[in-house]
């Protein structure tokens, strides 16, 4: 008996593969279905599903950057420090002291390259038609993912802590100031007061929700810390599992018109 | 029939054609050729080369009842067919009797009546008899039934279409026994058997009746022994155990090859990115002042905060020295106090006690405090070196580098 034998006999291999080899059809079958990563995929595609013509596989690069971010920001977040004194200096120190500097780059790099093919996955799936029903929730879902890349990317812009870092977030912030009734400049605020006094102030809007004071200090920088790292990649996880199932209940990759 | 014995396959076959049209339609079937054309073909193949025989026989006896059939077995038997010949047969043999019968029997009646022709004929060669029967009557059982059935019913339909109106015509009845090829449960003996089949099928051609069998599909094909894919899947294995996949060749082994190599030096750089080159904490090596700096008998406690190290310049053995404490106690880790009321260290968790000079003399500590090591800097100053410790009980504290002498 070989050595791989040996060990594909052992209690312990067969405890956690519960089927042999995938050698034949049906094993190959059994694998899919019973492999906890491999169960989201079909068993079963239709052959254009993997035509790089017709995906470009932007779908599946976007999820393998969403993994790498992941990953490189794990091991980032062991070095960042999200607080003033030491936020931009850690930072230095990932890039010039640390092993490995260039983990940060590669987490930047990730973070371009994952608008980007966003956006190409997209622009396939509108020119395939795949928008139209069944997927049309799935297109809702997308678009919502899309949105939460664009802020894992300004959030994340912010981390540095250096003078691109604050006064890109002070102007990208700047925005909200306008939100509609939200907004302490935008229109319609007047209309959220209570006996003459507004209730929407430069201490109570949108912008002062997002940033956690009235401009943009260590407050934002925790908040952003937080939103970066924790609550939109939660967020989006969910969405993505939700997308991917939703591939597959909608009739799979839609096939070529 | 006069001759029954001299008749070629296809003789026999146009005959069952004749009787199962019964209007004479298989006058299209090319002649025959002579049987000793065949006899050569037939002499290669190993098996099946008997058994032919007595199913020929069993068709070759349309009209009449099956019995007669089982009799010229064995007289057949000596005619020398080609093997997949035989299947072709079978065939007619069933639709024959139908034709035959006024009454055109069920399919099952023919059946039953074509096993017990089958059976035999089967008798004047029990060698093979297992294996052949079979094969011979029931389709369902037979040997070599894929292979040759297909050609057979490309040449039973050409006489049928002439007996259409009928009420039953020949490939209704064909169809309804070919339900029966189902595969099922099979005998060592026929499993054998059913391997050999797949290739004698090119010898058709000569008879010219009948096209070539077309080949099985790959799915078709029975598994016997170890198919090559476990060899495939072995060489993985092997790739994946670092044997290599450059030694197979293959682009799918380069790639697994080529990822399992970037994982590793990514698990590899990860693990050492955990340990950093740069420490922000105090440094281990620290000065605290001049010798001069401190009064005979005093315990500076100012430095605790900072570095967990009490300085004191006191008697150890009758001789006055400088010397590091570490603020651990010797217990279970907690930081005592310094009692300069009572002259003694006290820990505040289980009330180990320690003389000035570290020596444990009450509550649980086993042994006494621990001295980092100490010396005179150049410049004169004290320096401290947290990274040695000197511990009493093993008399290290008669190391120079453990005190100042004063």
């Amino acid at each position: 008996m070989s050595l791989g034998e040996s060990i594909r006999n052992s209690q312990i291999w067969k405890s956690v593969f519960r089927h042999p080899m995938p050698i034949d059809r049906r094993n190959r079958i059994v694998v899919m279905l019973t492999n906890f990563f491999l169960h989201l995929h079909p068993v079963s595609i239709k052959k254009q599903g993997i035509a790089l013509s017709y995906t470009w596989c932007m779908g599946g690069v976007t999820f393998f950057l969403f993994l790498v971010e992941t990953v490189t920001g794990v091991l980032l977040m062991f070095y960042y420090r999200p607080t003033l004194q030491w936020a931009y200096q850690d930072i230095l120190d990932l890039r010039d002291v640390v092993s490995l500097g260039i983990l940060r780059e590669l987490h930047r790099w990730g973070a371009h390259a994952m608008v980007i093919t966003t956006w190409l996955h997209m622009y396939r799936v509108f020119l395939t038609g795949s928008y139209k029903p069944p997927r049309e929730f799935n297109w809702v879902v997308g678009v919502i993912l899309l949105l939460l890349t664009l802020l894992l990317s300004f959030t994340g812009y912010l981390l540095p802590w250096d003078q691109l870092a604050i006064w890109a977030i002070t102007v990208g912030s700047n925005m909200a100031r306008a939100t509609p009734l939200l907004g302490h400049e935008g229109p319609g605020q007047q209309f959220l007061s209570l006996k003459g006094i507004d209730m929407i102030t430069n201490a109570s809007d949108a912008r002062f929700a997002l940033l956690g004071a009235r401009f943009v200090g260590e407050e934002t920088l925790n908040r952003f810390y937080v939103l970066h790292c924790i609550a939109i990649p939660l967020a989006a996880s969910l969405l993505i599992a939700i997308h991917f199932w939703r591939v597959r209940k909608d009739g799979g990759i839609s096939g070529p018109l | 029939m006069a001759d029954k014995k001299k008749m070629s396959v296809a003789e026999i076959l146009a005959a069952a054609r004749k009787g199962d049209a019964g209007t004479g339609g298989a006058g299209n079937v090319p002649p025959p050729p002579p049987a000793a054309e065949s006899a050569p073909e037939s002499a290669a193949v190993d098996v099946p080369a008997v058994e032919p025989a007595p199913v020929a026989a069993a068709a070759g006896e349309p009209v009449a009842e099956q019995a007669p059939a089982a009799e010229q077995a064995p007289a057949a038997e000596q005619e020398p067919v080609a093997e997949a010949t035989p299947v072709k047969v079978e065939r007619p043999a069933v639709k024959a009797p139908s034709a035959g019968a006024a009454g055109r029997p069920s399919v099952a009646a023919m059946l039953a009546a074509a096993r017990a022709g089958g059976k035999a004929g089967a008798t004047p060669a029990p060698a093979k008899a297992e294996a052949t029967k079979p094969a011979a009557a029931i389709p369902k059982e037979g040997v070599a039934k894929p292979a040759a059935a297909k050609a057979t019913e490309k040449t039973a339909e050409k006489p049928a279409l002439p007996a259409a109106g009928g009420p039953k015509d020949t490939a209704s009845i064909l169809g309804a026994a070919r339900k029966e090829n189902r595969p099922g449960p099979l005998s060592k003996a026929e499993a054998a058997a059913r391997l050999k089949p797949s290739e004698p099928a090119p010898a058709k051609p000569a008879k010219g009746a009948v096209p070539p069998m077309p080949a099985k599909p790959a799915s078709a094909k029975p598994k016997s022994g170890k198919p090559e894919v476990v060899e495939d899947r072995r060489g993985f294995l092997a790739f994946m155990a670092g044997a290599g996949a450059l030694v197979t060749g293959s682009f799918l082994g380069v790639g697994f090859m080529s990822l399992g190599a970037t994982l590793s030096l990514w698990t590899l750089g990860s693990a050492r990115f955990m340990f950093p080159n740069v420490l922000v904490e105090p440094p281990s090596k620290f000065k605290v002042g001049f010798p001069s700096d401190f009064a005979p008998g005093q315990v500076e406690e100012k430095f605790k905060a900072q570095f967990g190290v009490w300085v004191a310049k006191a008697q150890y053995q009758g001789q006055l020295q400088i010397y590091a404490l570490r603020t651990v106690c010797t217990h279970l880790g907690c930081t005592p106090n310094w009692l300069e009321g009572e002259q003694k260290f006290k820990c505040p968790c289980h009330g180990s006690g320690f003389y000035k000079d570290g020596i444990n003399f009450e509550g649980p500590a086993p042994r006494p405090l621990e001295r980092y090591a100490i010396h005179l800097a150049d410049d004169g100053q004290i320096e401290i070196d947290k990274s040695k410790i000197f511990q009493e009980e093993m008399g290290q504290w008669s190391d120079p580098a453990s005190f100042v002498p004063v």
